[in-house]
């Protein structure tokens, strides 16, 4: 379960911050300055969540490197296939904002 | 310097980033091919009890011990004075030795840095070479988009031109899957180049003294050179190797065992295994042979700097964090990096459609979709034919080699006699995704544990056989895709 939960939680932040400004995907955690758009705040609080959560489930540098590799994973997803296949892409947008609690309410963060 | 760095390396580099995706999920292969495997592990009198099966133990062998708790142990070793690695199980409730006779996942597995028994290292150099080669293509693709490298991050224009979309599909593929990229890259490198910059180090950096240079830089090379390990002595027995392990580190979860120059004087043991809730946590006691002393413990928090190197080289190559769900995301990340060298070529090919119609652009373009579409095609070919050829034939893994190689040539020499080049990456997915299709029916020859087999299931041979189907699904996706786009061409 928190497996689903942290792909949910990158997969949304994603989705909002590429919602919010697709032009500027990602930027918010590549640029030094304080996230300029909501999406981005959204993806940054997201983003350290989906940290906190695969750190207590794996300590050490493999968070870092499970949120890297989501980031560019899901990132990759949403500037190809979300101006092909949109009702794809924000559909599953919309599955992991209806996941997430419940996930959460089932005990996915340890 | 990044094009030709590119167009020169692609092709082998995207084989090897194909096979390498496939590879993430060896350990769920070697179970869903062998059922051996498939079978809940033995009780083992004593760790020493299997290896009384082997008439004559070589100098150098690798013992494994059963994997969570399924299948019989094995042994393994390069056949004296061969580069011919052999394998054996150790089937000890029946008291007899079953050779090895499937090597699907690990041709895949060798395949992946081009190392072949009947070319030895020499491929593998040379794959090395070809992947310093990706990793500047990469460096000199960064310093060209520097200055845009955001601002074209997000910028996929599926409406406009080939030319257009190969390039958006290209700049954002590759600087999402840059951090991928370079990671697989440098230790990739590293890894298929150690064992010739450990051979030409030798002499001028260690005196030609091996001892000493295996003392330094062992963790980065997996077979050491031949040594003189003095005369042969009583050795002690694998469970006393493994309780002065457990002694020296308590929390070693002993995997495997290797005995280098056994029984002889200067020979060892090294007990192998990861440490309980370490990342990269690879450990390794190295237990003398003829006394059981401790001589070596190579653990996170002991090792020296270039057992560090060796253990992030390794672990971050391997995936040694995050479990299945760190391989699934990498499966994503590699198959983007596929998606990156093909677009580049097709870049290279769109600009220069007009001017150059020679036979160079036509040998690229035939040969960028006979090896980008063969590649699955011939992983599917070998999967097919592991299940269609009888498991204990004794030309059984021959079959499976040959299988991969005639598909992959089959595929090559279709993309070389057809013109439209749209066609043959549709026409040949399309033969993969079907070849994939059928392997969750044809297994059932050889397994019951499957999805479609009527014995009880085994969860890992179901979880391959689905993903077996997802990557059909992808495939005839893809297939038709190209197939309606390349059609759509054909009429304009």
């Amino acid at each position: 379960m928190s497996v689903a939960l942290f792909a949910a939680l990158l997969y949304l932040g994603v989705a909002l911050q590429y919602a919010a400004d697709p032009t500027s995907a990602l930027g918010a955690l590549a640029s030094r300055r304080p996230p300029r758009s909501v999406g981005g705040a959204i993806l940054l609080m997201l983003t350290v969540a989906a940290f906190a959560l695969w750190h207590q489930r794996e300590p050490g540098p493999a968070a870092l490197l499970m949120v890297i590799a989501g980031l560019a994973a899901f990132g990759t997803v949403f500037a190809l296939v979300a101006p092909v296949l949109p009702r794809l892409t924000w559909g599953l947008a919309g599955l992991s904002l209806v996941a997430i609690p419940i996930l959460l309410s089932l005990g996915a963060w340890p | 310097m990044h094009t030709w760095a590119g167009v020169i390396t692609s092709l082998i580099v995207y084989v090897m980033f194909a096979l390498g995706s496939v590879v993430l999920f060896y350990d769920p292969l070697t179970v869903w091919e062998e059922p051996l495997l498939q079978a809940p592990a033995p009780a083992l009198a004593s760790l020493d009890a299997p290896l009384a099966l082997v008439e004559s133990l070589p100098e150098d062998f690798y013992y494994y011990l059963p994997h969570d708790g399924f299948g019989p142990p094995k042994i393994g070793y390069f056949l004296p004075g061969t580069s011919d690695w052999r394998k054996w199980w150790l089937d000890v409730e029946h008291g007899r030795l079953v050779p090895q006779r499937e090597l699907a996942a690990g041709y895949l597995y060798d395949l992946h840095y081009l190392w072949y028994n009947a070319t030895g290292y020499w491929l593998q150099y040379g794959a090395g070479v070809l992947v310093f080669g990706f990793l500047s293509a990469i460096v000199t693709g960064v310093l060209i988009h520097l200055a845009s490298l955001l601002r074209q991050l997000n910028r996929f224009r599926p409406e406009r031109g080939a030319r257009a979309v190969w390039s958006d599909l290209h700049k954002v593929a590759g600087v999402f899957g840059l951090p991928f990229q370079l990671v697989y890259a440098l230790t990739g490198t590293l890894m298929a180049l150690s064992p010739l910059l450990f051979q030409l180090s030798l002499g001028p950096v260690f005196g030609g003294d091996v001892a000493r240079a295996m003392e330094v830089a062992g963790p980065l090379i997996d077979d050491p050179p031949p040594l003189d390990y003095g005369a042969i002595v009583t050795p002690i027995s694998f469970e006393r190797a493994a309780a002065s392990a457990r002694a020296a580190e308590p929390r070693l979860m002993i995997e495997s065992f290797v005995a280098r120059g056994y029984p002889r004087e200067r020979g060892s043991i090294d007990v192998r295994g990861m440490l309980a809730g370490e990342p990269f946590g690879d450990a390794l006691v190295r237990v003398r042979l003829r006394d059981g002393v401790v001589q070596e413990v190579s653990t996170p928090d002991r090792e020296r700097s270039v057992g560090a190197v060796a253990r992030f080289i390794h672990g971050l190559h391997t995936v040694e964090y995050g479990g299945m769900p760190a391989r699934v995301l990498m499966l994503l990340l590699a198959l983007g990096t596929c998606a990156t060298i093909v677009t580049g070529n097709l870049i290279w090919l769109e600009r220069r459609r007009r001017e150059q119609t020679g036979l160079g652009h036509l040998l690229l373009a035939r040969l960028t979709s006979g090896v980008g579409a063969g590649t699955p095609v011939a992983v599917a070919a070998l999967l097919l034919a592991s299940r269609l050829s009888p498991l204990d034939a004794p030309t059984h893994m021959r079959d499976e080699l040959l299988a991969m190689l005639v598909a992959f040539a089959a595929s090559i020499a279709v993309a070389l006699s057809t013109r439209h080049t749209g066609r043959t990456w549709a026409g040949l997915l399309g033969c993969a995704a079907l070849l994939l299709a059928a392997l969750p029916l044809v297994a059932t020859s050889h397994s019951q544990a499957g999805l479609l087999g009527g014995g009880p299931t085994i969860e890992t041979v179901r979880a391959v056989e689905c993903g077996f189907l997802c990557a059909s699904a992808l495939l005839l996706v893809s297939a038709l895709g190209i197939g309606i786009a390349a059609r759509k061409a054909a009429q304009r």
